[in-house]
């Protein structure tokens, strides 16, 4: 078993703001929004949208997680979808590149939902 | 001094008189003494006179009986009887004893020559030839009858004093001899007296004492040589010159001396002792002296006496001299015949005012000098008929002040009139003395003590005031209470409209208790037990939720709020919810007197760091409408409210800034206000507080801390009931909002887009939406394009409802578009709960 602290110690995550600010302290909340992560859908929505060339879906999509994970306090995740909003905002849909960034950003988040699991 | 001279007048006349006294009393003494010695020689010469004549008659009785015994012989002779001698003898001793018994000066002895032959003469020893007596030659020369004297002369063995008298008898040469031995008398006969202790001497021409009375026990011999000095001075005339001339006699006293000449050449001298001559005198001089000294001694008591009395005036006089000087001014005022005399002050009228004349001449120039506003009432005070009336009613002091001129000023003058049983009947004395200080002070603390009554009267008046409104205050959402549970319970029936009702109720409720609030910390401030917690906190977490509604409130007025954070030592120990009640008040009173268009700027600024403590600055400016400088010092006064703004809605209890200034002055902090009307305020707090020690170390234990505190202090926030519309597209984030907002009693109506918000609020009941909380960025409507849709119904609380935006990027180009679209207010995503809350809490109570 892991606690929260080990989700800041492993991820980085900003595990004492998030509890503090948005979930008052309530960490059994914070623990049951973060497990809501496992079973989030966005992520895969993103691959299938990159997959089919849907530049409007991979934007709405990496920025949903990118809000998601900022809430959840998965700040350095939360950056990794944020990079991938800003890119296809500026035009930069090169498959290679845009794919690279989203495969790291799906590592780093499956990494986060390892320990999630964990909790 | 004038004092002075006449003591020493008096002194001197007082010397002279005794001198004269004493110089009379010598004189009259001088003659009294003459007089005495006069008399003295009177009595004198008549004793010597007596002496002298009884001394003849006794002369002349002996001159009979040596007569009668030359008879005698002569028959005896002539007969020749046979014991003739002795026939002889005892006639001569039957005649010796008559002469003895009248003879007191001396013992007689008589002898007779009979025939060359001597018979008799007991005491004559007839050691000497009768040849050579000269006093023999002579009676063998005389007459028969014619009696021989002789001076007093030597005779015998003894060398006695003898005085010789000698007879012939008739056809014979026989002589009858009488020889008489002189001596010092004891006794006098009855008729002659001398005065006491006086004494007597006879004596022969050539000085020689024939005998003496009242000696000494002295012999004549031992007299002779005092006797012959006397005779010797009366031959030079000495005691003619002079009747008071004296003899120092042998004992050494003074004596008079007296005397007469017989025809015969004998001096008879009396002697009389001064003492006895001058005994009255004595007696005289004794009382003279005694009256005397009794005189002197009383002069020199008298003369103690007026000088210890002239002491006691002379300090009494520098009493009243002293006390004089107080007065620049004494007049002595005749109010019967009106006229005046100045004691004292010559110019303070002028040089030219004389020093006594008609007094209503003076008074004229004294009205000059008074001020003008008294000037009339000074004239009919101290005219002379009110002067007579203030005597009538016995008013023995009597005054005032006015302002009198001082050539360049006016000053303060103290006038007095007194009158007094030892003035003389109808006079007064009138004096100035002057007040200036005294009179100043004088209305300085008039002054004070008005101002304190003007104050307390102010304060009595604001609070009852206060206590009106505050009762037309609570009275509003009382009877509100009232009227809404009316309601209620008239449609229990309808739970909607209940709940309506209800939730009236409580606004009602909780706009009561912050007013309680209110005065109940105002109430305890006053008795200054307020008290301030120590807790640890982040400063910049908790100032940053605390003014996060009040720059929503500026927002949404349409006031710029500019917020600036310059802190070094986050955590640190104190109140914050005293704190946060302090920069709630100043900024919300910034942001009320701002117009729409002008700045709200907080700045918090660590400014002192020392040790385990450090000050922070608190500024709050604004460019709104200030104040004026009149309300600037009364601004911390209870109650008080500038009224310029009291048309606005924005009313307060008047406590605010009251109780601002206590709390910053109970946590040791300072205030300070600057302010220029329409230009703008600015408020500047510093408050120390106490560092958190070793928390800046521990991190996350620290934060949590931190967390807990924060967590007791907002468990404040009551949200139950409230009804809010929640747009948000992100189905974690919408969950998290709706699970907090849902635990805090909070009913969220949930929206996943723009479009949905907006038909959502279209649906509710008109005042049932409490708030918006409006993501911006959501599918088919943004957030902006829906909150200008709904600002755009046309609905009673559309313009109203608070419409926070939610925004992930606080880009000012951003949150202005937020502004432009009619939202109150922002706050950055993801949501801080905390923040929202602030807000929440803002927007909804009011």
């Amino acid at each position: 078993m892991m606690n929260i602290w080990d989700l800041e110690r492993i991820t980085g995550a900003d595990v004492a703001t998030t509890l503090e600010e948005r979930f008052m302290g309530n960490e059994a909340l914070y623990v049951r929004f973060l497990k809501k992560l496992l079973a989030d859908a966005n992520y895969g929505q993103l691959k299938e949208a990159l997959l089919s060339g849907d530049t409007k879906g991979i934007e709405l999509k990496a920025h949903t997680l990118k809000g998601v994970c900022a809430t959840l306090g998965l700040t350095e995740l939360s950056d990794k979808f944020s990079q991938v909003v800003a890119m296809v905002r500026n035009g930069e849909t090169d498959d290679a590149k845009l794919k690279a960034h989203i495969e790291d950003a799906g590592n780093k988040l499956r990494q986060v939902l390892m320990v999630i699991q964990e909790l | 001094m004038r004092e002075n001279n006449t003591n020493m007048k008096m002194y001197a006349l007082g010397t002279v008189f005794l001198l004269f006294f004493i110089a009379l009393s010598i004189v009259s003494l001088n003659v009294v003494k003459y007089r005495l010695f006069n008399s003295s020689r009177v009595m004198g010469q008549s004793i010597a006179a007596r002496f002298i004549d009884r001394e003849m008659a006794r002369i002349h009785t002996q001159e009979i009986v040596l007569k009668s015994a030359a008879g005698s012989v002569y028959e005896i002779v002539a007969l020749q009887p046979p014991e003739m001698e002795a026939e002889i003898k005892m006639h001569l001793e039957k005649y010796t004893r008559v002469i003895n018994d009248i003879l007191t000066i001396g013992t007689a002895d008589m002898c007779a020559v009979v025939n060359g032959k001597v018979i008799g003469g007991d005491l004559w020893d007839n050691t000497e030839r009768l040849e050579d007596f000269q006093w023999y030659q002579d009676v063998l020369k005389k007459e028969a009858g014619e009696v021989v004297y002789t001076d007093l002369h030597r005779l015998g063995l003894n060398d006695r004093r003898v005085l010789t008298k000698a007879i012939r008898v008739e056809n014979s040469n026989n002589i009858i001899v009488l020889n008489i031995y002189t001596h010092t008398v004891e006794r006098l006969m009855q008729d002659n007296v001398l005065p006491p202790s006086s004494y007597y001497y006879l004596c022969d021409n050539n000085g020689n004492i024939i005998y003496s009375v009242g000696n000494r026990h002295l012999t004549l011999d031992a007299l002779q040589p005092y006797v012959d000095h006397i005779v010797q001075e009366i031959k030079a005339g000495y005691y003619d010159d002079n009747a008071s001339n004296y003899v120092i006699d042998l004992e050494g006293n003074q004596r008079g001396v007296y005397y007469v000449q017989a025809n015969n050449g004998w001096v008879s001298i009396v002697t009389i002792p001064y003492e006895y001559i001058l005994r009255d005198y004595q007696g005289l001089l004794f009382w003279y002296v005694l009256t005397l000294v009794v005189f002197v001694v009383f002069a020199v008591f008298m003369y103690m006496r007026s000088k210890r009395m002239t002491q006691t005036v002379e300090s009494m006089n520098e009493v009243v001299r002293v006390m004089g000087n107080v007065y620049y001014a004494v007049y002595r005022i005749d109010y019967e015949n009106g006229t005046y005399v100045r004691m004292k002050g010559s110019d303070h009228l002028g040089a030219d005012t004389p020093e006594q004349g008609n007094y209503e001449d003076i008074l004229q120039k004294m009205v000059k000098y008074v001020a003008k506003d008294t000037a009339e009432e000074f004239a009919h005070t101290f005219s002379l008929e009110n002067i007579r009336n203030l005597v009538k009613d016995k008013a023995l002091d009597f005054g005032g002040d006015f302002r009198g001129w001082y050539g360049t000023e006016y000053r303060w003058v103290n006038i007095r009139l007194l009158s007094d049983a030892q003035l003389k009947n109808g006079e007064v004395i009138m004096c100035f003395r002057e007040v200036e200080t005294e009179k100043r002070t004088q209305l300085e603390h008039m002054k004070i003590t008005e101002d304190a009554l003007e104050s307390i009267k102010k304060t009595t008046e604001s609070k009852n005031m206060f206590f009106s409104s505050m009762s037309h205050d609570m009275r509003t959402p009382l009877n509100g209470i009232i009227g809404l549970s009316e309601l209620a319970s008239k449609h229990i029936d309808e739970p909607a409209k209940v709940e309506e009702y209800l939730q009236k109720i409580n606004n009602s409720s909780k706009q009561l208790l912050s007013l309680i609030n209110d005065i109940l910390d105002m109430s305890k401030m006053e008795y200054g037990k307020l008290q301030t917690n120590d807790d640890p906190f982040d400063l910049r977490i908790s100032i940053e939720d605390y003014i996060a509604p009040l720059e929503l409130q500026a927002r949404k007025d349409d006031k710029d709020f500019i917020y600036e954070y310059n802190v070094e030592h986050n955590l640190v120990c104190g109140d914050f919810p005293r704190i946060g009640q302090i920069l709630n008040n100043i900024i919300s009173n910034a942001i009320k007197y701002t117009p729409a268009g002008g700045i709200v700027a907080f700045s918090v600024k660590e400014i002192v760091h020392q040790g385990t403590v450090s000050k922070y600055q608190f500024t709050v400016a604004d460019t709104g409408f200030g104040m004026t400088e009149e309300f600037l010092q009364k601004i911390f006064v209870p109650f008080e409210r500038d009224i310029r703004f009291g048309a606005r809605k924005a009313m307060g209890t008047g406590l605010g800034m009251t109780i601002v200034k206590n709390l910053v002055t109970q946590m040791n902090g300072s205030i300070e206000i600057t302010s220029a009307l329409n230009k703008g305020t600015c408020v500047v707090i510093t408050l120390p507080l106490n560092l958190q020690g070793e928390c800046n170390k521990c991190g996350a234990q620290c934060k949590l801390g931190s967390v807990k505190a924060r967590a007791v202090c907002e468990e404040n926030v009551d949200m139950t009931g409230v009804k809010i519309l929640v747009a948000e597209d992100n189905e974690i984030n919408m969950e998290i909002v709706t699970e907090l907002l849902t635990m805090k009693g909070v009913e969220v109506i949930q929206a996943w887009n723009g479009r949905e918000a907006v038909e959502a609020f279209a649906k509710s009941a008109e005042g049932e939406i409490s708030m918006i909380l409006m993501d911006m960025q959501m599918p088919e409507l943004d957030g902006c394009e829906a909150a200008q849709a709904i600002r755009s119904m046309e609905r009673a609380d559309a313009k109203i409802v608070p419409i926070i935006a939610v925004t992930a990027n606080a880009f000012a180009e951003d949150i202005s578009a937020t502004t432009a679209a009619g939202m109150n207010a922002h706050i950055s995503k993801p949501i801080n709960f905390k923040v929202l809350e602030k807000t929440m809490a803002e927007y909804i109570v009011k």
